[in-house]
Parts: C-alpha cells; sequence; structure tokens
C-alpha cells in the first residue's frame, strides 16, 4: 500500500506508509447502502485516536461526501477502496473507485445557490477537514481526506 | 448496512409535520423525497421534524431543498420549518447556508410556534 502523494500531504505520513498498526484497507461495492460501513470504520478509528464526538462526526460526513464524489454516477458493480492511514498526526483516508460502467448523474443543481451534488460535496469538505482532495478520471476515481489531531 | 430510513406524515395543530427518524444519504433519501412528493403545493407551513435523525449528508440535504422548490410552486413560497437538535446536524445545515433557507427550531412545539 502506498500513501498517496500530495503537497498537502504532511511528511510523517510518509513513515507509517507501511505500518500494518496504524493503516486500515477497506473494499466494498461501490453501493451508496454500503457505504455506511466506511463511515463506521472512519469514526472508529477516529474514537481511538482521541477526535471529539464533533470531529468524529464531522469525519463520518465527510468520508460519506468523498465516496459520493467519487462514485457518483458509476455502475453498480463497480468497488470503492478505502485506505485509512494515522499517526500522532491525525488521519489519512484515501477512497478510489474504479467505475465499472459509468451512468448518468442525480439530478444537479438542485441547491440553491445552483451547486452541483460534486460542488455541494465539496463545499462541505472544505469545512470539515483540514485538506483534501479529489480526481474524477475516467479510468479511476480518487478521493482523499486529511484531518488533524 | 443500511440503517434504514422511516418518515412519517402527521398533522400537529393542523400542520403538516414530516417526521424523519434514521440516516439520510445517497441509499435512503430517495424515500424522503417519495414521502415530501405526497404534501400538496400549496406553499403552505410545513414541519420537517429532523430530531430523530442521525445522520444527513448533501443529498439529504438536496431533497429537502427540492422539495421546498416544488411546494413553492403553487405561488407562495412554502415555509419549511426544521427541527434539529443534534449539533452535526444543525452544523451540515449551516455549512451549506440553509440556516438562512430555512428556519431552525431546537423542539417541534417550538416549530409549531414559529
Amino acid at each position: 500500500m502506498t500513501l498517496p502523494n500530495h503537497s498537502d500531504e504532511p511528511t510523517q505520513w510518509g513513515s507509517i506508509t507501511n505500518s500494518p498498526e496504524r493503516s486500515m484497507a477497506l473494499t466494498i461495492p461501490a453501493r451508496p447502502e454500503l457505504w455506511g460501513l466506511a463511515r463506521m470504520a472512519v469514526a472508529s478509528i477516529a474514537s481511538r485516536l482521541g477526535f471529539d464526538f464533533e470531529e468524529i462526526e464531522d469525519l463520518r460526513l465527510a468520508v460519506d461526501e468523498l465516496s459520493m464524489a467519487c462514485a457518483s454516477g458509476i455502475g453498480p458493480d463497480s468497488v470503492l477502496h478505502l485506505n485509512c492511514h494515522w499517526s500522532e498526526a491525525g488521519l489519512f483516508v484515501e477512497c478510489m473507485v474504479i467505475p465499472v460502467v459509468a451512468v448518468a448523474n442525480g439530478e444537479d443543481g438542485q441547491f440553491p445557490a445552483g451547486l452541483s451534488q460534486k460542488e455541494l460535496s465539496e463545499s462541505i469538505l472544505a469545512v470539515l477537514v483540514d485538506a483534501y482532495g479529489i480526481s474524477l478520471g475516467e479510468g479511476s476515481r480518487r478521493g482523499w481526506l486529511r484531518k488533524d489531531a | 448496512m443500511d440503517a434504514g430510513l422511516q418518515v412519517h406524515l402527521e398533522k400537529f395543530e393542523q400542520v403538516p409535520v414530516v417526521r424523519v427518524v434514521g440516516e439520510v444519504d445517497l441509499a435512503t433519501a430517495p424515500e424522503l423525497q417519495a414521502r415530501l412528493a405526497e404534501l400538496p403545493a400549496d406553499g403552505g407551513t410545513v414541519i420537517i421534524d429532523l430530531s430523530e435523525v442521525t445522520f444527513l449528508d448533501s443529498t439529504g440535504l438536496s431533497v429537502l431543498v427540492a422539495g421546498w422548490k416544488r411546494l413553492s410552486e403553487g405561488g407562495d413560497k412554502a415555509s419549511f420549518r426544521l427541527v434539529v437538535n443534534r449539533p452535526a446536524i444543525h452544523r451540515v445545515l449551516e455549512v451549506t447556508g440553509l440556516t438562512h433557507v430555512f428556519d431552525v427550531f431546537a423542539t417541534l412545539e417550538e416549530a409549531i410556534k414559529g
């Protein structure tokens, strides 16, 4: 497992990349009814890391929005990979989706400001976590977030 | 894995109350959307009781906004009064600016009084 490389990634993350005691991988079908597993897993880790209740709630929502941003409009046979890494510095979560067949996105522009679902997810992520990134390619979709301790 | 969602349409002192119980996410939001569609688009006041909602993400927010827009189609703007007592739910409404769109109350009784 390799840690995502990004300019916002703190250097200390590199030292825990291969530490099985400080990482967790979850692979599930990319179906929304299963994303609760991702929320639960991240909340459990965050709790053990000493994040307070509000921060854990923020992380639950952030992971959900990240999953949605990465998996929106993909086919039902796609798979979502969630990788978590942590240290004293905080928690890093990476979400990767390999779309099998892309399907049409849901309704967009429902929001008062005309935001799309992805834009709405990003606006929420921007408030809830310390850093995040989303990259939607045709072959794969990847998002990550970082919550500092 | 789905924690499930229950949506109850009730009336309290002649005001429609939509009582939502459970987690509102991409998997369950269509249920809320379907129940909101049962309300008449007469521009009146509707109370959305989210006090038993344990999780609300952007798809749930989109459904609330879409429902509010549909109920406002009749001419007068519909008034959505939200009952929210969980800080995490209040927070997501705040960060998306929806506390400026909907009236938010801590209890059903307060929402009834307006």
